[in-house]
């Protein structure tokens, strides 16, 4: 069942011109001059039930403002949306009830309050009852270890305690869907995991469909199966995760350590990133396009003798993900 | 309306945290009465019992009462918030909720103000009880003062609710914020509406300024039913007005939202 379906949805800014000069400041001042900026290029796409997908691009790309037009926080120049059946641009308020959102860096929460009155507040905000809500807090508090610090004031808690805090926040009226905007901003690794591994529970435990941007290519890789890349406003791949890892560019790296410096040349079959005949080092790593040669193809270029150690490694998805802006550039 | 009652509830306990800003904002209020205390006890010191129809006490009693509403519902707090809520792109938080932003905002803020009387109403009580005595009024007139100090607060927070909403559409209503404080200041804080030019008083008397400030500050210095009835008439009229205003601005205003990186 569709959960989402979007259909040449676009998103125009006005945006203030900027000029130089004393005198052509002046004038903009009092007669501004605007230009047109499109965030959102007529993009069309559609999120199955219980998907986890990942909705990513570099700054300024268009993905924070698609998710703000699917939650009926921004209102779309033109095309359509449907977001569980609503128009989230006239049933803002009766969406609300069936999302839930969680923005990294920016708090729902009271701070000087503790994170169990907070959830009680935002129990009466979404009319659950209360026996139903003591439940359901009860529930998320030990799904996502909070009960030690359940009634400590939020400001007392670390940036990872804070963020499961304001997951459980928008977890308590059981949303169908959740949308996660840069989540993992500003915390150190291991918080990081935590939070991933809590999402990726969010999905399989209570079925909720996740949509998630981030610039952590770790957070995309582990947390959703589908991604759509989206640059300067148009949707430039949309893929299964593992497709765009091991299909879309077909690269291995070979990483070679020998005895004595190996002397290859680049090719259109590999390139040479690490350890060329100039560079006389021992470690050598090779970029090999596997749609032109083989592992064993490179391999048969080196001198076996020579060679003391060697791993094979697929692309990491932070330099696919790169490549994609890239070819749209 | 549970829900705005928790919204409510939630920012007094807010509130309830910051006991260092409530003692700073009581030592200001008394420094500024004492000031009001001496500067209006010079002027009538030159043997006028009574200026424009007021007493010393009476005088004093109507600045009291100005300032406590000036302290406790300035409008500053709302203001503040919405910008906040719009600079900082936290409205993709706020506008998400099931609950109507505009009265959410109004709310929250009348949390602060309920919170801030507490404090401020007995601060006022005392500074006036110590420098003239007790106001000319009896205990029956308490609750309906009370009552209009209620309905003005709320006035002036669905007004400044309002001013604050322009936000969404120049990212900082601060401004405007500071045009309108400046007008009530001037014309209903630091003095009485009798005391400016007689063709200027017609104008302060159907003002908002006059049922926010001017009107619930007469009831305290020199109470009457006939005072009373006009001023809780103006403010039900007024905040019928600004409510519906809000409502309206609000659903233009949502129109309007350019949140930061999206």
């Amino acid at each position: 069942m569709k959960v989402i379906e979007v259909k040449n949805l676009t998103k125009e800014f006005k945006v203030k011109k900027r000029v130089k000069g004393f005198f052509n400041r002046l004038k903009n001042y009092f007669a501004p001059q605007y230009s047109i900026i499109k965030a959102v290029d007529d993009i069309s796409f559609s999120v199955e039930e219980g998907e986890s997908l990942a909705f990513i691009g570099p700054n300024g790309a268009g993905k924070s403002t698609t998710i703000k037009m699917l939650t009926g926080i921004l209102y779309p120049t033109c095309g359509e949306i449907c977001v569980l059946g609503k128009d989230p641009t006239k049933q803002r308020i009766k969406l609300s009830y069936e999302i839930g959102s969680v923005i990294g860096q920016k708090e729902q929460l009271w701070i000087h309050i503790p994170a169990y009155d907070n959830f009680k507040f935002y129990g009466a905000i979404f009319n659950i009852p209360k026996d139903k809500l003591e439940k359901r807090i009860t529930f998320l508090a030990d799904l996502f270890e909070i009960t030690p610090y359940l009634f400590q004031p939020i400001k007392s808690l670390s940036l990872g305690q804070r963020m499961r805090c304001e997951i459980v926040a928008s977890l308590l009226h059981e949303p169908k869907m959740l949308f996660f905007d840069e989540p993992t901003i500003g915390m150190d690794p291991l918080a990081k995991e935590t939070l991933r591994d809590l999402i990726k529970k969010i999905n399989k435990e209570l079925k909720t469909t996740i949509i998630f941007t981030s610039h952590d290519v770790g957070d995309i890789e582990e947390v959703c199966k589908r991604v759509i890349i989206i640059n300067k406003g148009k949707i430039v791949l949309d893929d299964l995760m593992k497709n765009l890892k091991y299909t879309h560019l077909k690269k291995k790296v070979l990483d070679i350590t020998s005895k004595e410096p190996i002397k290859l040349k680049n090719t259109d079959a590999f390139t040479i990133i690490k350890g060329n005949e100039s560079q006389n080092q021992n470690a050598t790593k090779i970029e090999v396009d596997m749609e032109k040669a083989s592992i064993t193809d490179v391999l048969s270029l080196v001198d076996p003798n020579n060679i003391i150690d060697i791993s094979i490694s697929s692309i990491p998805l932070e330099e696919i993900i790169k490549q994609v802006y890239r070819e749209v550039k | 309306m549970n829900k705005y009652w928790q919204i409510f509830k939630i920012n007094f306990k807010e509130n309830l945290q910051s006991y260092v800003n409530t003692i700073l904002s009581i030592v200001s209020f008394c420094i500024i009465i004492y000031i009001f205390v001496n500067l209006w006890g010079y002027i009538y010191t030159n043997g006028t019992p009574v200026i424009n129809g007021y007493t010393y006490a009476n005088m004093l009693w109507y600045l009291i009462s100005a300032e406590i509403i000036c302290y406790c519902s300035s409008g500053r707090y709302v203001v503040r918030g919405i910008n906040n809520d719009v600079k900082t792109g936290k409205v993709a938080y706020t506008l998400n909720k099931p609950y109507n932003y505009y009265i959410y905002a109004v709310v929250s803020d009348m949390g602060e103000i309920i919170f801030k009387y507490i404090f401020i109403i007995l601060a006022g009580l005392l500074m006036g009880l110590v420098f003239v005595g007790l106001p000319t009024f009896s205990l029956v007139m308490v609750l309906p003062i009370i009552f209009a100090f209620f309905l003005s607060s709320l006035m002036s927070s669905l007004l400044f609710a309002i001013v604050g909403l322009l936000a969404f559409w120049i990212e900082d209503a601060t401004p405007f914020y500071w045009l309108v404080s400046k007008f009530f200041l001037i014309l209903g804080i630091i003095f009485p509406p009798e005391f400016f030019p007689s063709w200027v008083q017609p104008i302060i008397i159907y003002s908002p300024v006059y049922s926010i400030y001017s009107g619930t500050s007469k009831l305290v210095a020199n109470f009457s039913w006939e005072l009373y009835a006009n001023v809780t008439i103006s403010q039900i009229v007024y905040i019928i007005i600004f409510a519906l205003l809000g409502l309206w601005v609000l659903s233009k205003a949502v129109k309007k939202v350019n949140i930061n990186g999206g």
